[in-house]
């Protein structure tokens, strides 16, 4: 159902640019999509001087990238992203710096919390993962320990596992930082400007018609999250994403904790399992509500995480925020008695296999997919653009990117039938 | 936990209680909510029960109206529920309301809405504007009103329109001082339109009556002045004031300084649209109704259909349009619930609407003469704070804005301008009013922005009921 | 200043009770706010800010600004406007950001 306020609010902003002229103009690639890997490719693009126009239908940041809570859990990834997580951990270490822009970047390190004395083997058996696998430093705290560390976490927690090189950043400012750095270089960023057409010419990307006018180009990046299918819709591909909605509660400031990001042991399962929470009989595993802690420097919590497939819905629950409330306040008591100023939700894009793509598209010349990010985009951004970048600039990468392909899907030609079926309400 | 109801009114004020009664009047069972403790909104605030009112006439006109209207209710005790103290929060699915009751959750599905929010005092920052002892006409007014405070001794009253008359004849009922009431408008317009103003006689004997108040107490009533800007060390202590133009632009070296220890501010209402916001309603713009209003049509109903909105909450229009638009959506939300047929409410509705017709045309003199003029967009300076919640100035609006940021929600991503407590109440109009200085927009090209559950802040706690 | 700020002139007031303010007493009455009581008491300054450490006090008096936060028997950032008086109950202005407890 589409959102009426969302809908009058685009009417009334679309108003504006209707009374501009329409404009013809040219470009070497047009990236579609202003969240994280839409800005971080636009500036590794511009980096490698290309010349890069980036298309947003709505702010920058309006979706996903805007809707999250700015962690960066290596502890929990999955193995075929860690080397990938790796090389984006260590280009964030600086990435404030190369930018010029203040990312609010917190090496706070990440605290998977336990909830009962039994799962300390789930935890053992991801250290060891982390540690041997994939060289990431873990440490396991006791009881005890925990609480010396910080002494708001509820007493009974029985353990945790702490990385000390996860962070937290402020999710809108990295978008607004690639951003803001590409357009110095010479990118073009044109916000509420929406994608109504692709025109290829013999195999061969030619011009991307919006509605604030025409831009010829030779290439395409689609990064356009949990909308990325309907872009692939006026190519006549298939793109298996489809919206995963998280929702958010936003307390009031309170007073600079110690331990700022938290993550509760049954992420392992509502984030990376989705036959489990399928088939969970607790209604809160059901609804993917596992509690994810953040604060920012604005000392604000962000309270989190839920996943469930609603469509383009970006409401929030009364039954979900009841979730999350009560998950949350397990793990850190006091937040009961804070005030929380406001809710709201976004929209993960979930591919069909829970990885992402990142890929040329054989069918088409000059068009680059990246998207399908899920609750990575954040943390994989920068390894993403840069990737991209390689693949527009040099038809190659430099490190492995099979696992990512978008060959790895059957049926990418839509049919007819599924195309006349159009984008219609993909708002 | 869960209750169900055949309608909800969201306001206690006088559009909440008329459309109650007259819903009432037709067989609709309904609850009124209303955050405060006591019901009347803030045109009919009523002292606390604790309080034994012994001078009906020196609480004024309003209190008594107000008490009429509240004891036509009894009438109807059987039908309508009152749940004081109760805010609705959230708007969940289909016309499913959270509400925080007394600290604890209900959750309320009614068949048919009346939002009846009211309005709140327009924001006007200016340098100055936070420091203690300045505050709106509004909080001068409750403050009188509901608890027989003063806020201050010595009053500079800067603002424009009747309402602030009104609120200068309470002041100085109560005993305070006053050195002046500064007025942007200048009233030379009034004459013109005396045949409109006639039609409502005893509004404008009201205003004659106000003025005669001030000259007896020897308060200067200056036209064409506007507050330029408040200073003091930890509280006020100084206004200054300037000529204005007719566009309310401040007159170069026109400035006059008063000592005072309250400012209050009193240049118009806007509507409260967070909960028609909330619901998905459409809203359009109207300078003369306050701005972004909810869409509405001739029974008061808006775009979501069994949402209806009456009162200053759909335009600024004063406490006697308030009860007559109370009227119409009550009487129609019973149509909808069958309690009455169309025509029956097509017959009832008449004197009602040609009561409107001729305070509307009053109304419309009123905002016309004395609707907020772009000039005052020129008050604040670069380092005043626009967003009081989260500290954020002119500046960083407008850095915000020069590199990209054109829609409000984008600006409030970029500088956290609206991510207060407030969400975004106070600064979003001024915000919206920079960005299209700015931008080279007209009003109401941009906005009105997004409301999120909760539209005010409630303790984590009432989530685990 | 030497003038009250409670008018007498309308009605009687209720019941008269101590509150305490920034551990000081103070005299509120029964059907009074939290901001009225401070008012009347000459005390305007009801916080400072995080950022600029600016002092603030009522500003629309009507629950809408949440300008007016206090911390009230433990429990921080509460409308002065909104909050009833009761006897005994403790009051303290805020300096920045209140935290779990009233933390400052």
């Amino acid at each position: 159902m589409l959102l009426i306020s969302e809908a009058v609010n685009s009417h009334s902003e679309i108003n504006v640019f209707r009374r501009s002229f329409l404009t013809v103009s040219s470009t070497e690639v047009v990236v579609i999509g202003g969240g994280a890997i839409g800005a971080s490719a636009s500036f590794y693009l511009s980096e490698e001087g290309r010349r890069v126009t980036l298309l947003e239908r709505r702010e920058l940041a309006s979706e996903a990238s805007g809707a999250n809570m700015g962690g960066f859990p290596r502890q929990v990834m999955s193995d075929e992203v860690m080397q990938l997580a790796g090389q984006s951990a260590r280009m964030y270490r600086t990435l404030g710096t190369d930018l010029g822009y203040d990312l609010e970047f917190d090496p706070t390190g990440s605290y998977i919390l336990m909830d009962e004395a039994d799962q300390w083997r789930r935890l053992e058996e991801n250290a060891e993962r982390l540690r041997h696998r994939h060289g990431v430093k873990v440490e396991l705290l006791n009881q005890r320990e925990l609480q010396e560390a910080d002494a708001d976490l509820a007493p009974d927690i029985p353990g945790a596992s702490y990385c000390p090189d996860d962070f937290t950043v402020n999710p809108t400012k990295v978008v607004l930082g690639f951003a803001r750095a590409a357009e110095r270089l010479g990118a073009e960023i044109r916000t509420f400007t929406e994608v109504e057409k692709i025109c290829v010419e013999n195999g061969s990307v030619k011009s991307v018609i919006t509605n604030r006018g025409e831009i010829r180009t030779g290439f395409i990046v689609i990064a356009a999250g949990a909308w990325s299918p309907n872009i692939g819709k006026m190519l006549g591909l298939r793109i298996p994403v489809r919206p995963r909605r998280g929702q958010l509660i936003v307390t009031e400031a309170c007073s600079r904790a110690k331990i700022r990001y938290m993550i509760d042991i049954d992420y392992l399962v509502t984030g990376y399992d989705l036959d489990a929470v399928k088939t969970a009989e607790d209604q809160r595993v059901k609804l993917g509500v596992a509690t994810v802690l953040t604060q920012p420097s604005s000392g604000n919590w962000l309270v989190g995480s839920s996943r469930d497939f609603p469509g383009y819905d970006k409401r929030t629950t009364i039954e979900t925020l009841r979730l999350m409330a009560r998950r949350a306040s397990r793990f850190l008591p006091k937040l009961k008695h804070t005030n929380i100023i406001r809710t709201f939700a976004g929209l993960r894009p979930f591919s069909e296999d829970d990885h992402f793509i990142i890929d040329k598209v054989e069918e088409i010349n000059g068009l680059v997919l990246a998207t399908g990010h899920h609750g990575e985009g954040i943390a994989l951004a920068p390894a993403t653009g840069r990737l991209v970048a390689e693949l527009v600039t040099k038809s190659r990468t430099s490190c492995s990117i099979e696992q990512f392909s978008y060959n790895r899907f059957q049926d990418r030609k839509l049919t007819e039938r599924e195309i006349e079926a159009g984008s219609a309400s993909w708002a | 936990m869960m209750q169900s109801t055949e309608l909800a009114i969201i306001g206690g004020g006088p559009a909440g209680l008329s459309a109650a009664a007259e819903a009432a009047r037709a067989g609709v069972s309904s609850i009124v909510i209303d955050e405060n403790t006591l019901l009347g909104g803030q045109i009919f605030r009523q002292p606390p029960v604790e309080f034994s009112v012994t001078n009906c006439k020196r609480m004024g006109k309003q209190y008594v109206d107000g008490r009429r209207l509240m004891e036509e209710l009894t009438e109807f005790e059987e039908r309508i529920s009152i749940w004081t103290r109760s805010l609705v929060w959230g708007y969940f699915d289909d016309r499913e309301l959270a509400v925080m009751r007394n600290g604890h959750l209900e959750l309320l599905k009614a068949d048919q809405i009346v939002i009846a929010t009211g309005a709140y005092d327009r924001p006007i920052p200016f340098p100055g504007w936070t420091l203690p002892g300045v505050f709106t006409a509004g909080c001068a007014q409750a403050m009188l009103k509901s608890q027989a405070v003063l806020t201050g001794t010595r009053f500079l009253l800067a603002g424009s329109g009747p309402l602030q008359l009104a609120v200068a004849h309470q002041l100085l009922e109560g005993g305070a001082k006053l050195v002046a009431v500064v007025e942007a408008a200048s009233m030379i317009g009034l004459t013109g339109r005396l045949p409109t103003l006639l039609k409502q006689p005893d509004l404008l004997w009201d205003g004659f009556r106000y003025l005669a108040t001030l000259k007896l107490h020897r308060v200067p009533f200056m036209q064409s002045h506007i507050i330029l800007r408040a200073s003091g060390s930890e509280e006020v202590e100084e206004a200054v004031i300037a000529a204005a133009d007719e566009n309310w632009e401040p007159i170069p070296d026109t400035e006059q300084t008063f000592d005072v220890d309250a400012i209050c501010l009193g240049y118009g209402l806007i509507p409260n649209t967070d909960l028609t916001r909330l619901c998905g309603c459409a809203h359009d713009y109207d300078l003369k109704l306050g701005g972004w209003v909810p869409r509405r049509d001739e029974h008061m109903e808006t775009t979501v259909p069994g949402i209806f909105v009456a009162g200053d909450a759909c335009g600024i229009g004063g406490a006697r349009v308030a009860l007559e638009q109370g009227k119409l959506a009550g009487i129609y939300a019973a149509c909808n619930l069958s309690h009455l047929d169309k025509g029956t409410a097509d017959k009832l509705v008449r004197p009602i609407r040609r009561k409107l017709n001729k305070l509307q045309s009053f109304q419309s003199v009123i905002a016309d003469l004395f609707s907020v003029r772009l000039g005052l967009h020129s008050l604040p300076e670069r380092d005043t704070l626009i967003c009081r919640c989260e500290e954020i100035c002119l500046d960083d609006i407008r850095k915000a804005i020069a590199s990209g940021a054109l829609h409000p929600d984008d600006i409030k991503r970029r500088t956290r301008a609206g991510m207060g407590y407030c969400q975004g109440r106070i600064c979003g109009p001024t915000i919206l009013g920079i960005a299209e200085r700015q931008l080279s927009l007209r009003p109401g090209d941009i906005g009105p922005g997004r409301a999120r559950s909760p539209i005010r802040p409630v303790p984590m706690s009432i989530l685990f009921e | 200043m030497g003038m009250k700020r409670r008018i007498e002139r309308m009605g009687k007031r209720g019941t008269s009770f101590q509150i305490e303010v920034d551990g000081r007493p103070m005299l509120a009455y029964a059907g009074e706010t939290v901001a009225a009581a401070l008012f009347a008491n000459d005390k305007r300054i009801l916080r400072y800010t995080s950022k600029r450490r600016e002092p603030r006090s009522l500003y629309c008096g009507i629950g809408v600004c949440y300008d007016c936060l206090v911390t009230v028997n433990g429990l921080p950032n509460q409308r002065a406007c909104m909050t009833q008086v009761e006897p005994g109950l403790v009051v303290r202005t805020q300096r920045g950001i209140a935290g779990f407890d009233g933390r400052q």
